[in-house]
This record gives structure tokens, C-alpha cells and sequence, in this order.
């Protein structure tokens, strides 16, 4: 026994050194060029809803793009029920803030797909305009030139999985509107809210972003208006904030950039598990907002 | 040039080529990179000062030494050792704990050795946290049989340490929670996560020292094996416990009966962890347990003591790891009143910390219900050691040891 343990222990310890050297990494939510599985799947989805409006005949009149915030606070379907002859898409992606720039290539690939001059209003929602108090700013460190590997990064569970076999959705959405379905996993994890605890993010950078944004959205649509919109957020009357909100409306305004930028909400029901992801409720009631706003694109 | 010849030497050359090693392929140069380095120095200062000025007052020196971490504790300059994940607050004294415990042993028996200061001072054991108050070189026996025999050990400990331990800190948002279930689970789980950290970083110290050449305690024996408080102790954190025993509990017991003695060396336990509200409860809850443990033994109560230990080592660990004063009252008060969040919270833990939360109450639960077994009964994890599950952990290994789940530390090496 001793002799044929030993054997399966080399043999094991080879998989595992030779795993060392082969794996590559999976892309995660920090990876900023490449998306993620789910992400790759979201995509595909988004493509397959996309190219449906044209096989149905029908024009591209608005698009919603940010990250989980859009996802969950804005409804497609609504803006084109209340426009009778307008159709919107939801083509937020979660966890794609980090990403921004493989996400417009994403964009632009899939423009290909519908009439790109029909589309007169894009709503960009974006977490950026605040920061997470623990995040760590990953941009700036240094990464190491080479590394000592005694642990691969993903578990070989892991990677054979992610090779082998396809993934679900994390949050199955509307495949016609692209929306987040409420009736899927993600009113599971919706749980009673917690206080905004974000802070500001640096102004001046989330302008130039937003700057770049619009320029390469200009590129696919020509003929859009590019909302840019500061997530709604729970009541926080910190002066930090309401200082911040000012200093955003005067420098877009400088800037010619347009701005959705809401006071922070008094309504308690509206938020899940957060305070800037929105329940069912609070995305009809900002989504009812947001159509007053650009409904003079559609007069 | 004596000392270049002892193999205590050799392993701290070699344990400082591979801290470094890692270090410049991690992150760049900082204080925090060269820490390890600073243990040594002052082990010389202490051998140095011992030698010159202090040898005849070795008892209070080896009092000073042990309590000098409690000190810093006070003063706010190292941190308390609660369990938590937290960096090093003064590189500076990285490791004071474990090699002020060391020399203090050994000053109060008056064993001191100039050589030992490369094992006081070795980078492998401050790290991890054991304390090698004894050693033997073992070269005389030869390699292949120092592997077969020490390689087993290493692969317990890898398993227990990255397969089941860092994947259970997930669960540790349970700690703000004051309702009662969820104070008892996270009593549970973080009981598990400390046993399987430190007894898997204690076990591969154990296994790297034996392969190269040199024998040091085993530092967890089965806890779980046990019946009583007095029979866990025995298995958790030996080398502590065995440091507690010369300079706390014999000299105490020459002068104060049993229970002064007891309460005696857990409150120096409490003080050596950190000064603060929750570990002098925590000393004095554990010394009542005992005292009482023995009483019950004595008369022969051994399903009262049993049923004594499993809620001892829980609130126990409740205790140890709750520094804010005000809400371990409220867990303490065991309130049911306060909202249960588990179900909610558990949605968002990764599958794998589940798994390793079953691997890990399945292992204490085999340690627990087959005490009496062949492979358990020496309490030195020879079922672990046997080839067919030996198979079984190396493919764990292989197939998890890449998981990013859980926050990756060393629980006992925090200071």
C-alpha cells in the first residue's frame, strides 16, 4: 500500500506543479481588461436581446449602460411603455465600472446590430461619482515584476469549471428589454437597506472619464444626448455630500455635460441592502423620473 | 565560530533566504518587509544583558520578558491577539510575544544557550506562533526517513490551514451580530477557524523543522479528543501552556492552593494575549471552568464535566474574540430579542466556506466520537497519517489550494 500511496502522491503533487505553470488566471470583477464569465454571458445575452429588436423590425430609440446600479435601478421596458413608439434597451453590466473601456469596444461591437442613428437618448448611471471607504485604489500599486508561485490563483476546481462548465447568470434579466428580473435570484439577496456610507470620489477625474464616455458614445451614436447620472442614494444630508452635488452641477454644467443628479432620497422602502441599489419599487419610481426628464427627446 | 555549526543556525539561514525570497517577489521594501529581522537583534540584547547584568536575577527578568508584551499591549503599541486579522501595528517588535515567552522560559530555568537565540528568533516561528521551548537535532537519522515520517504532518497542516481554515473567515461578519443563535454559531465556527489555522501553521512548522533536522513539540494534540477542560488543555497550545506551567503554575502551587494557582496561570494567559476587558474574562471564565472540571473529576462526574466542556470551549472563544466591551455584555446576556440575520448573511458565503465548514465539524467530530480508536488514541493525528486518507487530503490540496475564499493569516502572529 505504502508504495502505491506514494506513487499517487507524486503523481498528485505533479498535476499540481504542472497546474502551477499552465493556469491563467480567471478574470475577475478588478481585471479591468477582461470581463468575467458572467459578464461574457451577460454580454452574449445583451447581444441576443439587441439583435432582436431589429429582427422584429422595430429601431433603437434609448440605451441605459453603468454598472449594478443600472442594472437594478433603471427599467427599460417602463421608458418604452410609457414612449409608445420608442424602444429602449437595459445594457447595464454589473461589476463593469472598472471595465469601462472594454465595455464601450462591447458596445460599439454590438451597435453593429441595430440602426445606430435611431438612437436619440443614452442614460450612463454611474457608481464612480463615489467611492468605497475601504476600496484600495488597485491602479496605483505596483504590481510585482515576477512572482514566486506556490499557490496557483484559482482553485483547479475552479478552473475546471470555469473550462468545462457554462455558468448561469449571476441575475437572470428581461431578454427583450434587458432588465433585471425581480422574480430571479436577485430579490433573494435583497435585504433591508444599510446607510450610504460612500464618500465623494474625486471630481475632476470623474469629469475627464465622463469627458472620454461621452466623446466614444458620440462615436457609436451620433445623433444621442448623453445623460450622465449620479445614482440615487439614501438620505445622507452629510455637508460633504450636499457640497459635492453642487460642485458636480456647476462643473458639468461648465463642462456642456448633462446631468441627472436627484437630492438623496427620503423614501426608507426604496433601497436593498444598500443605500444606492434600488428595489423594485424605487426602480419604478426613479425610472418614472427619469422619463420626464428626456421625454423632450421624444416631443 | 561554533554556532555556524548547529543546525538551529542553519534553519534560521535557511528560514530567512525563503522569508526574503517571498518578500521581493511579493511588494516593494518597507519596514514591514525586513521585521523579521528585528527579533533578532533584541534576542541579543536580551542574551547580552542576561549574561552581562541580570543572571542572578533570572526569576524577575523571566517575569519582566513574559509580561513585557502586555506592556506594549497597554500602551497601545502592539495589539491585543484576539483572533482578527489585523497587520503588525509595530514592525518593529514583530514577534515580541513568542520570543519574550521563549527567553523567558528558559532564563527562569536557567537554561539559556547562546545558541538558541536562531531559534528564538527563527522567522518560520514567529510567523506561524508556536514556541519551541525545547529542540533536538534528529540529523542522525536519515532524510528519507525524516520525509516519510515528517511529510505526512506537512500535508495535514497545509489542508487544514488553506483548505479549511482561511475559507471559514467569510462567516466573520457574524461577529457584530448580539442575537444568541448567531453569537453560538459564530462562537462555533471561529472555535473551528482557530484550530484549523493555527494547529495546521503549528503542524507544518512541526513537519519543515523535523524534515530539516531538528524536533520541536507538537503544539496541538487532539483538543477535541478530549472530556473535559483539563484533558483539552493538555492538546491546545501545548508549548504555551507548558511555558505557563514552569513560570506560573508551579511556583504558585509551592505557595497557593490548586485554585490560586489555576487562576493565576490564566490571568498571566489572559495578560500574555493582550490587555484588555475581554481576555481578563476570559482567563478568569476558563480558570473557573477548570477549577470546577477538576472538582467534578474528582467525585467522579466525568458526563457532568463533558457537558461542562462543550459550552466552556464556545463561550470561551466568544469571549476571546469580542474586544468591544460594551457588545460582549450584549452577547453575553444571550438576548433573543435582537434581529436574526443569518439566513440573509449566509446567502452571500461562498459555497467553499461551506464545505470547509463541514470538512472542518467533520474532523473535530471524528477526533471527538473516536477517541478511543486505534489511529486516535495517541492523539497525534495518525489517522491523518494513514495512506489512504493521506490520498484524500492531497487531492483537496491539489483541487482547493488556489481558492481566493477567506482572508489568509497566520491567527497567533499578529502583533
Amino acid at each position: 500500500m505504502k508504495i502505491y500511496k506514494n506513487i499517487i502522491l507524486l503523481l498528485l503533487f505533479t498535476i499540481y506543479i504542472i497546474y502551477l505553470f499552465i493556469e491563467e488566471p480567471i478574470p475577475d470583477e478588478d481585471d479591468p481588461y477582461n470581463f468575467s464569465e458572467y459578464q461574457l454571458l451577460q454580454i452574449d445575452r445583451h447581444k441576443q436581446g439587441i439583435r432582436s429588436i431589429s429582427q422584429r423590425g422595430a429601431k433603437l430609440s434609448g440605451i441605459i449602460l453603468g454598472g449594478s446600479n443600472a442594472m437594478a435601478g433603471l427599467s427599460a421596458r417602463m421608458m418604452s411603455d410609457n414612449k409608445h413608439n420608442e424602444i429602449f434597451y437595459n445594457y447595464s453590466l454589473a461589476g463593469s465600472k472598472k471595465k469601462i473601456n472594454i465595455y464601450l469596444d462591447s458596445l460599439r461591437e454590438t451597435s453593429l446590430l441595430v440602426d445606430k442613428e435611431a438612437v436619440k437618448v443614452v442614460i450612463f448611471s454611474d457608481l464612480m461619482f463615489f467611492q468605497d471607504n475601504k476600496s484600495v485604489n488597485f491602479e496605483r500599486l505596483e504590481q510585482p515584476k515576477f512572482r514566486l508561485k506556490i499557490f496557483p490563483s484559482t482553485s483547479l476546481l475552479k478552473f475546471l469549471r470555469y473550462k468545462f462548465i457554462p455558468v448561469d447568470p449571476l441575475f437572470p434579466r428581461d431578454i427583450e428589454f434587458g432588465d433585471l428580473d425581480w422574480t430571479g435570484s436577485y430579490s433573494d439577496v435583497c435585504r433591508p437597506p444599510e446607510s450610504f456610507n460612500m464618500t465623494p470620489n474625486n471630481i475632476l477625474d470623474i469629469k475627464q472619464r465622463h469627458l472620454m464616455i461621452r466623446n466614444s458614445i458620440k462615436e457609436i451614436f451620433p445623433n444621442s444626448k448623453i445623460y450622465f447620472m449620479v445614482p440615487s442614494i439614501s438620505n445622507n444630508s452629510s455637508d460633504l455630500l450636499l457640497k459635492y452635488s453642487n460642485d458636480i452641477k456647476i462643473l458639468y454644467k461648465e463642462s456642456n455635460l448633462l446631468l441627472i443628479l436627484n437630492p438623496p432620497r427620503t423614501e426608507k422602502d426604496i433601497f436593498c441592502y444598500s443605500g444606492f441599489y434600488l428595489n423594485q419599487k424605487g426602480r419604478s419610481l426613479v425610472t418614472d423620473e427619469i422619463i420626464e426628464i428626456i421625454s423632450p427627446e421624444f416631443n | 565560530m561554533k554556532f555556524i555549526q548547529n543546525g538551529a543556525f542553519r534553519l534560521y539561514l535557511l528560514s530567512v533566504f525563503i522569508y526574503f525570497a517571498w518578500v521581493l517577489t511579493q511588494s516593494e521594501f518597507t519596514l514591514e518587509s525586513v521585521k523579521i529581522l528585528f527579533p533578532l537583534f533584541f534576542s541579543f540584547v536580551i542574551i547580552f544583558f542576561y549574561k552581562k547584568y541580570l543572571e542572578k536575577f533570572n526569576k524577575v527578568f523571566a517575569y519582566f520578558l513574559f509580561f513585557s508584551v502586555s506592556l506594549t499591549s497597554l500602551f497601545g503599541i502592539t495589539n491585543v491577539m484576539d483572533g482578527s486579522y489585523a497587520l503588525s501595528t509595530n514592525p518593529i517588535l514583530y514577534g515580541l510575544a513568542f520570543y519574550s515567552a521563549f527567553f523567558a522560559f528558559h532564563i527562569y530555568k536557567k537554561s539559556l544557550d547562546r545558541k538558541f537565540i536562531w531559534i528564538a528568533s527563527n522567522p518560520i516561528l514567529l510567523i506561524t506562533g508556536p514556541i519551541a521551548f525545547s529542540f533536538k537535532g534528529i540529523t542522525y537519522i536519515k532524510i528519507k526517513k525524516r520525509v516519510s515520517y515528517y511529510f505526512p504532518f506537512f500535508l495535514i497542516g497545509i489542508v487544514f490551514f488553506k483548505v479549511i481554515a482561511t475559507p471559514l473567515t467569510p462567516f466573520f461578519e457574524l461577529i457584530n451580530s448580539t442575537n444568541v443563535i448567531e453569537v453560538l454559531v459564530f462562537g462555533i465556527i471561529f472555535e473551528l477557524f482557530v484550530y484549523f489555522n493555527f494547529c495546521g501553521l503549528s503542524l507544518i512548522v512541526y513537519s519543515i523543522f523535523g524534515i530539516l533536522g531538528l524536533k520541536i513539540p507538537l503544539n496541538f494534540k487532539q483538543p477535541f479528543s478530549s472530556r473535559n477542560m483539563i484533558d483539552y488543555w493538555r492538546g491546545w497550545h501545548r508549548s504555551l501552556s507548558h511555558v505557563l506551567k514552569i513560570l506560573f503554575y508551579l511556583p504558585a502551587r509551592k505557595k497557593y492552593s490548586i485554585n490560586v494557582a489555576l487562576f493565576i496561570v490564566f490571568l498571566s494567559s489572559a495578560l500574555w494575549h493582550g490587555v484588555s476587558a475581554n481576555f481578563f474574562l476570559w482567563g478568569a471564565f476558563h480558570a473557573f471552568c477548570f477549577i470546577f472540571s477538576v472538582k467534578l473529576l474528582k467525585k467522579d462526574f466525568k458526563l457532568f464535566s463533558l457537558f461542562l466542556m462543550v459550552p466552556a470551549i464556545i463561550v470561551g472563544r466568544i469571549i476571546f474574540s469580542e474586544t468591544d466591551l460594551d457588545r460582549l455584555i450584549l452577547k453575553l446576556s444571550f438576548s433573543i430579542n435582537s434581529p436574526i440575520e443569518i439566513i440573509n448573511l449566509f446567502k452571500n458565503i461562498p459555497t467553499l466556506s461551506f464545505l470547509s465548514l463541514l470538512l472542518g465539524i467533520l474532523w473535530v467530530s471524528l477526533e471527538f466520537f473516536l477517541k478511543d480508536l486505534r489511529f486516535f488514541k495517541e492523539r497525534s493525528y495518525k489517522f491523518l497519517r494513514i495512506p489512504s486518507l493521506q490520498i484524500c487530503l492531497m487531492i483537496l490540496f491539489v483541487l482547493f489550494a488556489g481558492s481566493q475564499t477567506g482572508i489568509e493569516y497566520a491567527v497567533y502572529s499578529q502583533r
